[in-house]
């Protein structure tokens, strides 16, 4: 029984320049302790199609499917039911840490706030919570960084300092929406490292939304890669990295540098506008597959290999091989 | 923060010697001798030069602006036209408009900042767009004006309260307050027009940011995430604004007083230039600019407590 | 290091811009109302002499307080004198008064406030203390002042009025200029050795403008009821040139007789403030599609 379910989800954006669909028909499940990769470009959809489940998109969207998680209906929820799920069993690590704490507050007060909110604690008590999980994420001093603020520390700091708010009150699901853009490299690493770890300590399930290849490698379970609002491919992360069947995933893979691997292969062409929904493989402009059936029609999801699905007509690793 | 505010003080010391100066030349620069006003009009030339040794006029402007000026530090800024002492006369009367100051300040505030708040969050519908125009028309009405028509509707017409005078605090603080109610909204009207548009304005900016989004992903109530996180930010703004209505309110107190006729600070200017009272004017015009100095260097304080960034330095690595 | 690429330096297609603009303009009501009513007091100041029915200082000792009639649409004053014509002669002094002080104001604020905020060093840190001690002094005792030496008059209110506008607009052009100096095609200009004159004549000023242009519009009320201040307190058109706030202040001693001569001026001055307020309103959306509304 999985955790999260998500079926046909479709958000709809009303802009002055009319509608823009940012996801159409997103179906996918999560399961218990499960790290799950969300790839695409920016722009596909990745971020929107969570933020909605929990209702975080502004008033303009609409969204249409369903959304079950732990047997309650999410985008039916009343406004209380949901203020309950977020941040205490869902919850959220947003991608720019330096604009997603508040400048104003102590950053020990920002993350006591959830567990006085979700489970009573005294101040006492979730200041003494907060420096524990503070030393989770392996903040050092943490009993001198509970009184500071934000802009006392420095980025990578700051995306630890969010992802111990959203563990605070070991939700079932974390959503970490590119925790680690935002940061050098060499933090990186260590953002993902802590991933992991809370993946095994605290058995968390894991969503974690990016447009970098190689971070999924490191951490994820299995892998949805996105485009234009559609999936396009799903399959466990080894399948997907030595089988890739989709020639979007073949051209995110050749574009991540290898040493040795000679020249990077760009994807031609740019994003579609999602303003329209094509009644066409939405990537068939860019792709090297590309015929009269892609571009008359929109290819469903067909299972290639155990657990491995792909949304193409002409599925198969690319003639050049990046393996 | 200890930097900061001692950077402003700096500065605000320099603006107090600075338009000390500006005040002493531009007294000068004011057509007439003063030697004959102050020697009574008399012409006679070996008078006029013993009236001018006496007061120290025929020194070297500098040597002039050097006494006068440690002798205002000291509290003696000389004898106005019917010799009595400026000082004195500014001291008695300054508590008058101060606490006109304070009673349009607090209605504006508690106004201004409501109606801004109320508006954003509840932006595009019917309170907004009342609370939007009304600040618009509340900035474009003349505030004399306003008073005008305040008096003619409730002093005249409905005699619910008095049309001019004032009542000290201790005499009677019923009737203190009956005197300055109308010229007290009178002035704040036009505090919290400002007022309610920059916190609107503000509060609009908070609440996309994204340090808002988070708080609802948190599951906080959306009482919690207005008051607490977006409004906690706009009043970082919103207190700027309020130190340079702050002058505003000074140039309105002076009409405002002058309308309900309220023997405060502001009236006093208006006296000084009607009476070509020179002295009178001089500490009138230095007094209200230090306390518009000074008063703006309480703004800073308060600016400083409220933004973290300046309160406490920056981060040790970036 | 960013690097520059000055073959995509920013400098967006006029004409196509000014449609946008013009269409997103006409799209709000309010601004609409405010630009039409605005031109109707424009066009009545300086008109005056054509339409107004009677000169501005006509007396009719018959007709003294009157009510509105056929004869006089807004009734008389305390000296016969027709209400209506007064307003339109007023007109004039109050929106000259409001639009060369503005325009005073700008002229002196614009280049001080983008050499301050262009250049920075020593040169922002002098001006900066010089528009703190003049906005140190409460804008109306300095025009107190100034009547006091200059002697009252219009002109001289004008002057006062500029001033006293100058500080605040000052603040607003140096803000926009440090903006702007950070601004990719300002510094590929600099990097292509243009003269400093150049890049703020045609990098820097032309898109200051559409904040210019609102804070200008926004100013104008301002003036206009600063200039009816002085003139209530006599310390600016001098009788018997009309001017809305000599009206008003003649109208104080007929506050129970008459309350209606206290009236009319009042309105007119809210109406044209009002109606350049929204005007002002309306641009700055218009012309700023960040601005949150």
């Amino acid at each position: 029984m999985s955790l999260l379910a998500v079926d046909g989800l479709s958000v709809r954006f009303d802009t002055d320049d009319g509608p823009v669909h940012a996801v159409d028909r997103l179906s996918f499940t999560l399961g218990e302790s499960e790290v799950l990769g969300v790839v695409g470009e920016s722009g596909c959809g990745k971020s929107v199609s969570f933020m909605s489940l929990l209702r975080l998109l502004p008033e303009t969207a609409t969204v249409e499917g369903a959304a079950t998680f732990d047997g309650i209906d999410l985008l039916h929820a009343s406004p209380a039911r949901l203020r309950s799920i977020r941040g205490r069993q869902i919850a959220f690590v947003f991608q720019e840490p330096m604009t997603s704490l508040n400048p104003a507050f102590k950053v020990g007060n920002q993350i006591g706030e959830v567990l006085r909110r979700h489970l009573g604690l005294s101040r006492g008590d979730a200041r003494r919570r907060s420096i524990e999980l503070l030393d989770l994420v392996r903040i050092p001093s943490p009993e001198r960084r509970v009184d500071e603020y934000p802009h006392q520390l420095s980025g990578g700091m700051r995306q630890r300092v969010m992802i111990a708010m959203a563990v605070a009150c070991d939700p079932k699901i974390l959503i970490a929406d590119e925790p680690t853009t935002a940061l050098d490299v060499t933090i990186q690493a260590g953002i993902l490292d802590l991933m992991r770890d809370i993946r095994e300590r605290l058995g968390t399930a894991i969503v974690l939304i990016t447009h970098n290849l190689g971070v999924v490698a490191d951490v994820a379970d299995r892998v949805l890669v996105m485009y234009a609002g559609r999936k396009v491919e799903e399959a466990p992360v080894h399948e997907l990295f030595a089988r890739p069947q989709h020639p979007y995933t073949n051209g995110l893979l050749g574009a991540v540098p290898r040493p040795g691997a000679g020249r990077l292969r760009e994807i031609p062409g740019r994003v579609p506008s999602l303003a329209e929904l094509p009644a066409a493989c939405a990537f068939a402009p860019r792709c090297p597959r590309a015929d009269q059936l892609s571009r008359t029609q929109v290819p469903d999801l067909r299972e290639v290999a155990p657990q491995h699905h792909v949304a193409c007509f002409h599925p198969g690793p690319d003639a050049e091989a990046t393996a | 923060m200890g930097g900061f505010l001692l950077r402003k003080a700096g500065a605000a010391l320099v603006v107090v010697f600075l338009s000390s100066v500006v005040v002493f030349i531009g007294v000068r620069a004011l057509p007439g001798d003063p030697a004959l006003a102050l020697g009574a009009e008399n012409r006679d030339p070996a008078v006029l030069a013993a009236v001018r040794h006496a007061y120290g006029l025929d020194q070297p402007l500098p040597v002039q602006y050097v006494k006068w000026a440690s002798r205002a530090l000291r509290g003696d800024l000389g004898l106005d036209a019917r010799q009595l002492p400026v000082g004195h006369t500014i001291v008695t009367r300054i508590p008058i408009t101060l606490e006109l100051a304070l009673l349009a300040v607090l209605i504006g505030v508690a106004i201004g900042i409501l109606a801004g708040v109320v508006a954003a969050v509840r932006r595009g519908r019917l309170s907004d767009h009342t609370a939007t125009t009304s600040s618009l028309v509340g900035l474009s009405v003349p505030h004399f004006w306003l008073g005008l028509m305040m008096i003619i509707v409730f002093a005249v017409d409905l005699h619910w309260l008095p049309a001019s005078g004032y009542v000290s605090f201790r005499q009677h603080p019923l009737s203190n307050l009956e005197h300055l109610l109308m010229p007290a909204l009178v002035l704040g009207t036009g505090l919290s027009a400002v007022l309610m548009r920059q916190t609107r304005s503000a509060m609009l900016n908070s609440l996309t940011a994204d340090y808002v989004r988070t708080a609802r992903a948190k599951g906080l109530s959306e009482r919690s995430v207005i008051a607490k996180h977006a409004l906690r930010n706009s009043l970082i703004t919103v207190t700027t604004v309020v130190g340079l209505q702050l002058g505003a309110l000074i140039s309105g107190a002076v009409i405002t007083e002058q309308i309900f006729v309220i023997p405060g600070f502001g009236r006093l200017t208006l006296e000084a230039v009607n009476e070509r009272d020179y002295t009178l004017l001089q500490g009138v015009v230095l007094v209200a600019a230090t306390g518009y100095v000074v008063v703006n260097l309480l703004v800073d304080v308060v600016y400083s407590l409220l933004n973290p960034r300046i309160r406490v330095s920056g981060a040790t690595n970036q | 290091m960013s690097f520059v690429d000055t073959s995509v330096a920013t400098i967006s297609p006029r004409a196509r811009r000014r449609r946008i603009l013009r269409r997103r303009f006409l799209r709000r009501p309010l601004a609409v109302v405010g630009f039409i009513v605005a031109l109707a007091f424009v066009l009545a100041a300086i008109l005056a002499p054509v339409i107004a029915p009677y000169s501005a200082g006509a007396t009719d000792f018959n007709a003294l307080l009157a009510h509105s009639s056929r004869h006089h649409l807004l009734g008389t004053d305390e000296l016969g004198r027709d209400v209506f014509s007064r307003i339109l002669w007023g007109a004039r002094a109050s929106i000259e008064a409001g639009v060369l002080a503005t325009l005073l104001a700008m002229a002196v604020a614009v280049p001080i406030g983008i050499v301050a905020g262009y250049y920075r060093g020593w040169v922002d840190a002098v001006i900066a203390r010089v528009t703190d001690v003049l906005l140190a002094f409460p804008f109306l005792i300095v025009a107190v002042g100034l009547a006091a030496i200059l002697g009252p008059s219009l002109t001289n209110a004008t002057i006062a009025l500029g001033i006293g506008a100058a500080p605040a607009l000052i603040r607003i052009a140096r803000g926009e200029a440090l903006a702007l100096r950070e601004e990719d095609y300002v510094r590929a200009a600099v990097a292509n050795g243009a003269s400093d004159l150049r890049i703020l004549a045609r990098h820097v000023l032309p898109n200051m403008l559409s904040t210019l242009i609102v804070q200008a519009t926004v100013a104008i009320p301002t003036a206009i009821i600063g200039e009816a201040v002085l003139s209530f307190l006599g310390l600016g058109v001098q009788p018997p040139t009309p001017s809305w706030g000599v009206m008003l202040s003649d109208a104080q001693s007929y506050l129970s007789q008459a309350p209606r001569l206290a009236v009319y001026p009042g309105i007119a001055i809210f109406l044209c403030s009002l109606s350049f307020n929204l005007l002002g309103d309306g641009l700055r959306d218009v012309l700023d599609p960040r601005t949150t509304r």
